[in-house]
C-alpha cells in the first residue's frame, strides 16, 4: 500500500488534530488497542470516537489512546509492532507521548486517567509517571494552524508524519510535528538492528523538523525528545537522558553548514533535465556518551539540490507528489498546499 | 567482471607506471587502439610493448598510446566508448600530456611517431599545446623516478570500466599523483547525460592528501582548474575544448556529509550494531558561485569507485565489505582494493 494523505486540515483543537492522526493511522493499518475519554477506560480501544470533549472524546483531561502498528519483519525483531500512547493534559495544547518499539504498552495499571506502560518505553513528550503524568505544551493556539498527515503502508514500513503549518499571518511558519521514519531496506544491519526507525516529536515551534544539520548531535534532548533511535538494546528509558541506548539522531546534510544540500545554498537543478534532484537522507548520532554511528537512510525524507520556498511542491512521479518543508522534501498528496 | 588489480608496484619510471596502468586497463577490457614508441607509429596499437626505453618502449621522447574502453550504455550516447591518450614528455618520465574523449574517439588529426591523434570532443587532463607542438604538464605529475608505489584498480562491465590509479611515496603514506575515470552509478544520473562520468587527474604530488583525496571536499565547488584538470565532467553537449576550462566541461568535486562527520576531518563512529565502519555513497556536483543561483551547477551522480566512511581512518587502512580487505582508505575515501596487505 502506498501513502495515504489527509492534508490542509484546519482542526479546531489539538485534540481534534491528534484524533485525526489516530484515524489516519487506523486507515493505514494501525490498531487502536486501548483508550479512555478521561472518564471511561476501554481495554479494547473502543471508547474514544472523536477529538471533541465529553463522552467518547479525546478533548478531555487525561484522555488517552494506545495505538499499535502492523507487524514488521525488516529488523532483528520478529513481528515487530511499534506502539504509541497519546495522552491529553489539561488543555488541547498539552500532551504526553510515549513510544514502544517492540514490547508494547501491556503493563502498568491502565485506567481512565492512567496510560499503560511498556518495558521499552521512551518519553517523546512529557514526563512524570503514568499515575502522575506531566505534559508538554506541544500544539500552538487552537485554530491557528493547518494539520497535514501522511501515513505509509507496508511498502513504507508504516512510516508516518504529521505536521502543522501556520495559517493567515502565520503562513509559512512551521509548528509541531511527529513522525516514525522506518529506515530504507538495506541501509541498516537487518540482522542486528532491533528497531530500524527514527521516531520524532518536535518542539511546539517545530523549527523545520529540527533534524537536519551538518553537525551530528552529541547530547540527548528530552521533553520533547526530538529525533530518537535505538542504537543498542532497548530498555525502559522513560525520560532518561543518560544510561540509555535511545539516542538523539539527525539527518546529516550534504556538505558543510553553509553550502550544499540541506542548507540554504543550492547546488542547482540538474544540468540535463533542469529539474531538482532529490537525494537520500542518512541519520546518524555522534553522542559523547553511549552508542553512536550511522542509523540508516530515511524512507520519508529526501534532500534537494535546490533550496525552495516553504511548502513548494514538486512533481516526481505524479503531480505535486513532494512538498518542501524546511530543508527536506516529503511525500505529498497532489493537493495545493493551503495556508 | 569485477575489478582487475595491480597494486604495490614499484615502477622504476613514470613510463613504466603508465604502461602498468594501460596493461591493467587492457586486462579489464580496454583496447590499445594506436601507439608509438616515439620512432615508429602503429595504427593498430601494436608498437608499444613495455614501459622501457628504446624500440617498443613508452619511455621515449613523445611516445604515446591511445586507449579505448569497451562499449557502455546508460547515458544518452548509444554504445559510448571513452578514450584516453597518454603521451610522454621529451626528456623525462614525470611530465605527460593526457587527453580524454567522452565518445567521439581520437580518430582525427595526423597521428604519427610523435603526434597524437585528435578528437572532436577532446579535453586535456594534463599538458597543453597542439598535437604537432605539444606541451607537457609543467612541474611534472609523477614524482622522482623510483620513489613511489603505484596502485591500480580497473573495473569491468559491472563498474562501467571505471578505473583509478594512485601513487604513494615509498615507505610512507603521502599521496602522490592519481588518475581516475569514475562512471556514475546506474540510476543516479539523467538518461540525457552525454557522459555520466567524472574524469580526474590529480594536482602535483607532495600534499599528504593530494592525489585522489583532493576530489572530496566539504562542499560542492565551481572549480576552474586546468593542467591538471582535477575533477572534470560534461555538463552539456561535448565539444573540442582542449585545455580550455570554458564550456560544458566543468570542474567538479564530491561533497562530504556534513562538516564534522563523514568525508571530513572528524568522525561519526562505527555502526552501533555491527561495530564495523559504514560506507556511504559519494555524490559529485557543482555549485555556481552565485548564492541561490538555480542553474549552472547541479549534481552529476553518485560515484562507482569511491565511498565515504563513518570513521576517518588512516591512509592505507583496509576494511572488509564483501571480501577480505576489499576497500582501502585514502584521503577521506574508501577505494576498491584487492585483498592484499598494503605495503608502504
Amino acid at each position: 500500500m502506498a501513502y495515504i494523505y489527509s492534508v490542509n486540515n484546519a482542526p479546531a483543537t489539538g485534540a481534534v488534530a491528534v484524533y485525526q492522526l489516530i484515524a489516519q493511522l487506523v486507515a493505514a493499518g494501525w490498531i487502536k488497542k486501548m483508550d479512555s475519554d478521561g472518564t471511561v477506560y476501554s481495554a479494547t480501544g473502543v471508547q474514544v470516537t472523536s477529538g471533541a470533549s465529553g463522552s467518547g472524546g479525546l478533548g478531555n483531561n487525561s484522555a488517552w489512546i494506545r495505538i499499535q502498528a502492523p507487524a514488521l519483519n525488516n529488523g532483528a525483531t520478529v513481528n515487530q509492532t511499534r506502539e504509541f500512547t497519546f495522552q491529553r493534559g489539561t488543555s488541547d495544547l498539552l500532551w504526553r507521548i510515549k513510544y514502544s518499539s517492540t514490547a508494547g504498552f501491556t503493563g502498568g495499571a491502565p485506567a481512565a486517567t492512567v496510560t499503560s506502560s511498556s518495558t521499552d518505553e521512551v518519553f517523546m513528550a512529557g514526563g512524570g509517571t503514568d499515575a502522575a503524568p506531566t505534559f508538554y505544551s506541544w500544539f500552538q493556539t487552537n485554530a491557528t494552524y493547518r494539520w497535514h498527515m501522511i501515513t505509509g503502508g507496508a511498502a513504507e514500513f508504516y512510516s508516518f508524519i504529521a505536521f502543522a503549518t501556520g495559517t493567515a499571518a502565520l503562513a509559512g511558519t512551521q509548528f509541531n510535528a511527529i513522525f516514525v521514519d522506518s529506515l530504507t531496506a538495506g541501509s541498516f544491519p537487518a540482522a542486528n538492528d532491533i528497531d530500524p526507525a527514527v521516531v520524532y516529536v518536535s518542539t511546539a515551534a517545530g523549527t523545520l523538523f529540527e533534524i537536519v544539520s551538518s553537525a551530528l548531535p552529541t547530547v540527548n534532548i528530552t521533553n520533547p525528545a526530538l529525533a530518537r533511535a535505538w542504537l543498542g538494546a532497548t530498555s525502559a528509558a522513560g525520560a532518561a537522558i543518560t544510561g540509555t541506548n535511545s539516542q538523539n539522531v539527525k539527518c546529516i546534510a550534504y556538505g558543510s553548514s553553509s553550502i550544499g544540500f540541506g542548507s540554504q545554498s543550492p547546488a542547482g537543478v540538474n544540468p540535463w533535465t533542469r529539474r531538482d534532484d532529490l537525494f537520500p537522507v542518512v541519520y546518524a548520532c555522534k553522542t559523547a556518551a553511549g552508542p553512536k554511528g550511522i542509523k540508516g537512510f530515511s524512507t520519508l525524507f529526501q534532500m534537494g539540490s535546490v533550496y525552495r520556498d516553504y511548502q513548494a511542491t514538486l512533481d516526481v512521479v505524479t503531480v505535486r507528489d513532494r512538498i518542501f518543508i524546511g530543508t527536506l522534501w516529503l511525500p505529498w498528496s497532489g493537493a495545493r498546499p493551503k495556508y | 567482471m569485477a575489478y582487475s588489480f595491480s597494486v604495490a608496484n614499484t615502477p622504476a619510471t613514470g613510463a613504466v607506471a603508465i604502461y602498468l596502468l594501460i596493461s591493467t586497463m587492457v586486462t579489464a577490457g580496454w583496447t590499445k587502439v594506436m601507439d608509438s614508441d616515439g620512432t615508429t607509429y602503429s595504427s593498430a596499437g601494436t608498437q608499444v610493448t613495455s614501459g622501457g626505453a628504446g624500440a617498443g618502449g613508452l619511455a621515449n621522447s613523445k611516445a604515446w598510446v591511445r586507449m579505448r574502453a569497451p562499449t557502455v550504455n546508460g547515458g544518452s550516447v548509444v554504445n559510448q566508448q571513452r578514450e584516453i591518450t597518454f603521451q610522454r614528455n621529451t626528456a623525462n618520465n614525470t611530465q605527460w600530456r593526457v587527453k580524454y574523449s567522452a565518445s567521439a574517439g581520437f580518430t582525427g588529426g595526423s597521428p604519427s611517431a610523435t603526434v597524437t591523434p585528435s578528437s572532436t570532443d577532446e579535453i586535456f587532463l594534463f599538458g597543453d599545446g597542439t598535437d604537432a607542438v605539444p606541451t607537457f604538464g609543467a612541474g611534472g605529475w609523477f614524482t622522482t623516478d623510483g620513489n613511489y608505489r603505484w596502485h591500480i584498480a580497473c573495473g569491468g562491465s559491472a563498474e562501467f570500466y571505471s578505473f583509478v590509479a594512485f601513487a604513494l611515496t615509498s615507505g610512507g603514506t603521502t599521496g602522490g599523483c592519481a588518475i581516475a575515470l569514475d562512471v556514475m552509478q546506474s540510476g543516479t544520473y539523467s538518461a540525457l547525460d552525454v557522459d555520466p562520468a567524472v574524469m580526474y587527474f590529480s594536482s602535483a604530488h607532495g600534499n599528504p592528501n593530494a592525489g585522489i583525496g583532493e576530489i572530496a571536499t566539504s562542499e560542492f565547488k565551481n572549480l576552474t582548474s586546468a593542467n591538471p584538470c582535477q575533477g572534470r565532467a560534461w555538463y552539456g553537449p561535448t565539444s573540442a575544448l582542449g585545455g580550455s576550462v570554458v564550456g560544458n566541461s566543468r570542474g567538479i568535486t564530491m561533497c562530504g556529509w556534513g562538516n564534522q562527520a563523514i568525508g571530513g576531518g572528524g568522525t561519526a563512529a562505527a555502526n552501533p550494531w555491527t561495530t564495523n565502519d559504514d560506507l556511504l555513497p559519494a555524490l559529485y556536483g557543482i555549485r555556481t558561485n552565485a548564492v541561490f543561483a538555480i542553474t549552472g551547477g547541479g549534481a552529476k551522480g553518485f560515484s562507482t569507485l569511491f565511498r565515504f566512511g563513518s570513521v576517518n581512518r588512516t591512509n592505507l587502512d583496509t576494511c572488509d565489505t564483501v571480501a577480505t580487505k576489499d576497500k582501502i582508505f585514502f584521503g577521506t575515501m574508501w577505494l576498491p582494493w584487492n585483498g592484499s596487505v598494503p605495503v608502504a
